[in-house]
């Protein structure tokens, strides 16, 4: 179990890193999303497959993003960097990017099948992994925004 | 300490504030930032500033308590790639010459400075890019062939998209060749029967084109009521998604390989 | 014929011919900035030029 934590840390905190590559965080965010991330993502792998709680990707994913949130607004002012510019870098490994490719998969099937039983199914499975991208997408980012609004003052002085 | 000689017309510092804004937000800015480091600034001079964000662009009224003059300005927002960087620096000009540390002439420098000189290795993206996928292929379970195979594909696809932004192709288009690209690659477990991952391989091969940031933002508006940035951000995202997916499913469909 | 795998060496091998190119043009201009072009006009007086030539200014002085 602790080996498979570690593995998801280490290589939630590469793709972090790779991720936000891509937007342009400034030099120091490099390392306090890799950090970030790999707390967070390793908190939601725990949160879902550990035996006892076996939470759902959606409350897993709210509780992974608050600690993440949390944990941005303190290394901020560290790093002397807007909370966000660490945030949403280190919430990239966590998009739902699957369900959201399905979700649009399952629409082209619908338009494309032909007969009613056919179409409830591709219905459903684009309305299932629509739905679930934006639930998760959504409590993603009040789990990560509602540290900022606690900490408002924390936040919006980092770059001070 | 004020080290300003001269207090800057109204007309000027607006026109300075739009441009601010229409870069803030270009490259990435949720609209609550832009509004309380634009107030901030203002706020610092004595002004009071109303701010109207538009999904391309930014409307300022400045409105000086002395004169009793109000300056309109109008500005369209940057068309950019997502900054992080730009928006750190350009949040630490407005502390600056909020807390008056330098003057308003010295911060019209340093903010042509910052919009000009932000550069970024193109072989470390594409490495580092390369590397993320390839990890994310592991955290969805995918084993060592599939991962190699992932990087492959992304640094196919992640190449393409280099070049085609150089080209000043449309992002939609690009989005959709690169995913058409690296879902084609990152079928090659399933062609030659590699690996006991195949599908994952394939399914995480395009996931580095996810327009995440965007997504982020917009929910990030919705929360703080920019209902109307929200939605065309949501729009951009979702478009971009689409993209994506249509170009997976076109190599999926030549590939032989059903989505579901 | 076997679809998948023309796709997928039609894909492969445009982008393996789109990194070498890209890296050939890049090479070439690479060159071209420290003048080492493979072919290129020189005046008659460059290739003939024997040390201890005078060195005439050849601008026309208006």
């Amino acid at each position: 179990m602790w080996g498979q934590i570690f593995q998801d840390a280490f290589f939630a905190a590469i793709a972090a890193i790779g991720f936000a590559a891509i937007s342009r965080p400034p030099k120091p965010g490099y390392l306090y999303c890799a950090i970030i991330a790999a707390l967070g993502h390793a908190s939601r792998f725990i949160m879902m497959n550990s035996q006892s709680l076996h939470a759902h990707i959606i409350i897993a994913s709210l509780f992974a993003a608050l600690i993440i949130g949390v944990l941005a607004v303190f290394f901020s002012p560290i790093a002397r960097i807007p909370a966000e510019a660490c945030l949403f870098p280190a919430l990239l490994p966590m998009i739902p990017g699957i369900y959201a490719y399905k979700a649009f998969g399952g629409l082209a099937m619908c338009v494309l099948c032909n007969g009613q039983d056919a179409f409830h199914h591709y219905f459903y499975l684009f309305a299932y992994n629509a739905f679930t991208c934006t639930a998760v997408l959504l409590s993603m980012v009040v789990g990560a925004t509602m540290p900022i609004f606690i900490f408002k003052k924390v936040s919006f002085q980092a770059t001070r | 300490m004020n080290t300003d000689s001269i207090m800057p017309s109204a007309n000027d510092m607006c026109s300075f504030f739009a441009r601010y804004s229409a870069w803030l937000i270009g490259c990435g800015a949720t609209c609550i930032r832009l509004e309380k480091n634009v107030c901030r600034m203002a706020a610092a001079y004595g002004k009071e500033v109303e701010l109207s964000i538009m999904p391309r662009h930014v409307h300022i009224a400045l409105k000086d308590n002395d004169k009793a003059e109000v300056v309109t300005v109008i500005a369209s927002v940057e068309q950019r790639a997502v900054s992080f960087n730009i928006n750190t620096r350009l949040s630490e000009l407005s502390w600056e010459l909020a807390d008056h540390k330098i003057n308003y002439e010295q911060a019209k420098k340093r903010f042509d400075k910052i919009v000009s000189s932000d550069y970024q290795s193109k072989l470390t993206v594409l490495l580092l890019v390369t590397m993320a996928n390839a990890s994310f292929c592991k955290l969805f379970g995918g084993d060592w062939i599939s991962m190699l195979i992932v990087g492959i594909a992304t640094l196919a696809g992640y190449y393409v998209k280099q070049f085609m932004s150089e080209l000043h192709a449309d992002i939609r288009l690009t989005v959709l060749v690169c995913s058409f690209v690296s879902s084609v690659l990152g079928a090659t477990c399933l062609l030659f029967s590699l690996g006991s991952t195949p599908e994952i391989a394939l399914g995480t091969s395009v996931l580095y084109l996810v327009p995440g940031v965007p997504f982020l933002n917009s929910f990030s508006d919705m929360l703080y009521r920019h209902y109307i940035c929200a939605f065309s951000r949501l729009a951009d995202a979702l478009i971009l998604t689409c993209c994506l997916s249509i170009g997976l499913c076109m190599g999926m469909l030549l590939m032989n390989v059903g989505m579901f | 014929m076997n679809t998948p795998l023309v796709t997928w060496s039609c894909i492969v091998s445009l982008v393996l011919l789109l990194i070498v190119l890209r890296l050939l043009l890049k090479n070439f201009s690479f060159n071209r900035e420290k003048h080492n072009k493979f072919i290129q006009l020189g005046s008659e007086r460059e290739e003939f030029f024997v040390p201890g030539d005078t060195i005439e200014d050849e601008d026309y002085e208006y």
